[in-house]
């Protein structure tokens, strides 16, 4: 991997100007946040542990490309010099932080490092290759030229190497991380449900920060050992908002625990401030390191359970095709078959035609499920006669049984507003499921009743039933029913929990009574319609 | 006799198609991708079965070209597909008619038949989509 530094300006559509507008918007930030840490009790005058310039150095080479480098260099140069360093000193100290973030872009980007950071892979990349070895570039120039221009003495070289390289770290991996993941503003509106959910998740942030690191509540009790508060909410982040979240709420947690440590307010005071914040940025990188790998460790399994789905959907769509051509000759042969009166042959074919009709349904319940988890699954909204679905589908159904005796009892004389296709498969889906279920049983009851503002449809079978503790589970996607006898029944384990999701949309409820080895009774209930 | 085109990437479906639909007694011309269209100028097909997802084109982007095409607008397009949804494709493509994959011949023959004898007086208007079963 070749460095493009200045070579390719003439060719781009940016113009001088505005390359030159960038350079120095760069400088203009890196010189300031640079002036305020070494404001901060900076060990050897020089090493400071608040040093945002890295960070902020690092990621614009990362965003905007390696040309930016004269923005880092200029801006260290003329920081360190108006802080008192010789000018060598100052030379040396902005090649020395160029470098660092020179470096950190390039083992970033040399390895495929991706910017939303949503594999292990990355943050491990940044933790254990790219951070820690730029920052023992920018440190040791550093350090070296304060020693070689005589600025410290060779005692102090150790102290003010260990305080710049955690410095320069803890802003690579704190602040990076941050800006990188904040490029791009969210493209998905946040349902109201989940921007409430980081409203709250902000405002514990913000407490806990203010608790912990500001003394709200304890400010005369310092030694409270109560810094493990933090972890809470950035695990909330992490799990929930992926590396965007944790890299936000560490920030947030960061900017507190400086505030506080530098106002003498926070719980790690055991000595001047450059030895406090020594010790608060080791926490803190700790701590950002765990929340960033669980974040890390979250995206990928969202990302496997994504593939899934989409494999799912996929495959689903795939062997439609071929089922077409299956069922298509299946119905011609059976056109052929009548013609001649073969009953035998037809015979077979309508035996084709029900395994055929099975797959089929198969096939649209994996296409459901996936569009279910993908959240695109429509629904239709018309007036459903219930009692003529109801009927319907039991006539349906009863002509695919002779040991089951389907019947309805009661009646619903109401209407629903709904999709009728997608309840009359939930119907379909409860009564399989009851038939099924009571292999020696002979008898199934649907039941219908209504209350002013509800209509029930129950489905009761007397077959093995549901043990108490699997009752709950049994709307779960892909759980199965295994018998005592370790018999398993044929099946997916997708029926019920697309009736379920179905009646969810509609606004009802589902719910199961069962007993078991006397038989269950699947209910949901509905919205009349008027009243939804 | 009615001529019907049929376009699909998948050879099985085509042949079993054709089958169907010269067994009702039309001619049936079938092709595996969009190619076709372009040497339609004299012979026009009386209707076409248009896949949506073939080899490198979209059929609902055929069917737009043909529907602002003056030669062959008047022809009814039914899109067929195992990947889309009526819903989404019929009205933007400006197709006639939607036929979700997998189908019972009798439904196509009978949206053949609909759209093959009932075109005339909304000719030009795809306006039979309307009462189509939608496949969500």
């Amino acid at each position: 991997m070749k460095l493009k530094f200045t070579s390719h300006l003439a060719n781009r559509k940016y113009g001088y100007f505005s390359y030159l507008a960038e350079i120095i918007a760069l400088f203009a930030i890196y010189f300031s946040t640079a002036k305020l840490g070494l404001s901060l009790d900076a060990v050897s005058r020089f090493a400071t542990l608040i040093w945002l310039p890295s960070g902020i150095a690092a990621a614009a080479l990362l965003l905007f490309g390696y040309r930016l480098w004269p923005g880092i260099i200029i801006g260290a140069f003329l920081v360190n010099l108006l802080n008192g360093a010789p000018l060598f000193v100052a030379v040396g100290i902005g090649i020395g932080n160029t470098l660092e973030a020179l470096v950190c872009t390039y083992l970033l980007k040399r390895n495929g490092f991706s910017y939303s950071l949503d594999h292990l892979r990355d943050v491990l990349l940044l933790l254990l290759l790219a951070i820690p070895l730029s920052a023992i570039i920018g440190a040791t120039i550093g350090v070296s030229s304060l020693f070689l221009g005589k600025v410290i003495a060779s005692s102090s070289y150790y102290l003010t190497w260990e305080a710049w390289w955690t410095g320069d770290m803890i802003s690579i991996l704190i602040l990076t991380p941050f800006l990188l993941t904040w490029r791009k503003w969210p493209r998905d509106k946040a349902s109201v449900k989940r921007s409430a959910e980081i409203g709250i998740l902000t405002l514990l942030v913000l407490a806990v920060g203010l608790i912990v690191f500001l003394g709200l509540f304890h400010a005369d009790e310092r030694s409270y050992p109560i810094t493990y508060l933090v972890f809470p909410p950035l695990i909330w982040a992490s799990l929930r908002f992926g590396q965007r979240g944790a890299t936000s709420a560490m920030f947030a947690l960061t900017i507190l625990a400086i505030v506080g440590t530098i106002q003498a307010l926070a719980s790690f005071l055991p000595g001047r401030l450059s030895m406090s914040l020594l010790l608060l940025q080791s926490f803190m990188g700790i701590i950002a390191v765990t929340s960033m790998i669980l974040a890390a460790f979250m995206a990928e399994r969202r990302e496997l359970e994504q593939r899934k789905d989409e494999f799912i959907s996929m495959v689903s769509h795939e062997l439609k095709t071929p089922l077409t051509t299956i069922q298509g000759y299946t119905e011609l042969l059976h056109g052929r078959f009548a013609q001649q009166g073969n009953q035998e042959a037809l015979l077979y074919i309508s035996k084709m035609a029900a395994q055929i009709g099975k797959l089929s349904k198969l096939i649209a319940d994996l296409l459901d499920i996936s569009k279910i988890q993908a959240g695109k699954l429509a629904f239709a909204k018309e007036t459903v006669d219930i009692d003529l679905l109801v009927r319907e589908v039991v006539e349906d159904l009863q002509h695919t049984t002779s040991q089951h005796q389907i019947s309805i009892e009661g009646i619903a004389q109401r209407e629903i507003a709904g999709d009728r296709e997608r309840l009359g498969q939930v119907l379909i889906n409860l009564i399989t499921n009851a038939m099924k279920f009571s292999p020696r049983a002979e008898r199934i009851a649907v039941h219908l009743s209504h209350t002013h503002d509800t209509l029930t449809v129950s489905v009761q079978d007397f077959g093995i039933g549901i043990p108490k503790a699997h009752q709950q589970m049994v709307f779960e996607r892909f759980y199965r029913v295994y018998s005592d006898q370790d018999k398993t029944y044929p099946g997916l384990g997708i029926g019920l929990y697309i009736a379920h999701q179905i009646i969810e949309r509609h606004r009802g409820k589902m719910w199961v009574e069962s007993v078991e080895g006397q038989g269950s009774t699947f209910s949901f209930s509905l919205p009349l319609a008027g009243e939804a | 006799m009615k001529k019907i085109l049929v376009v699909d990437d998948d050879v099985g479906v085509l042949e079993m198609v054709q089958i169907a639909l010269e067994g009702e007694g039309y001619r049936v011309q079938t092709s595996l991708n969009g190619a076709c269209f372009q040497h339609m100028h004299s012979d026009l097909p009386d209707l076409i079965l248009l896949d949506i997802l073939l080899s490198g084109e979209d059929g609902r982007e055929l069917c737009r070209q043909l529907k602002n095409d003056e030669k062959t607008r008047h022809i009814p397009v039914i899109l067929f597909s195992a990947h889309f949804s009526g819903r989404n494709t019929t009205p933007l493509s400006g197709a006639d008619a939607f036929l979700p994959k997998p189908f019972h011949l009798v439904e196509l023959r009978d949206l053949v038949k609909r759209h093959l004898y009932a075109k005339e007086p909304t000719r030009g208007h795809g306006s039979s989509s309307d009462n189509l079963p939608i496949n969500i």
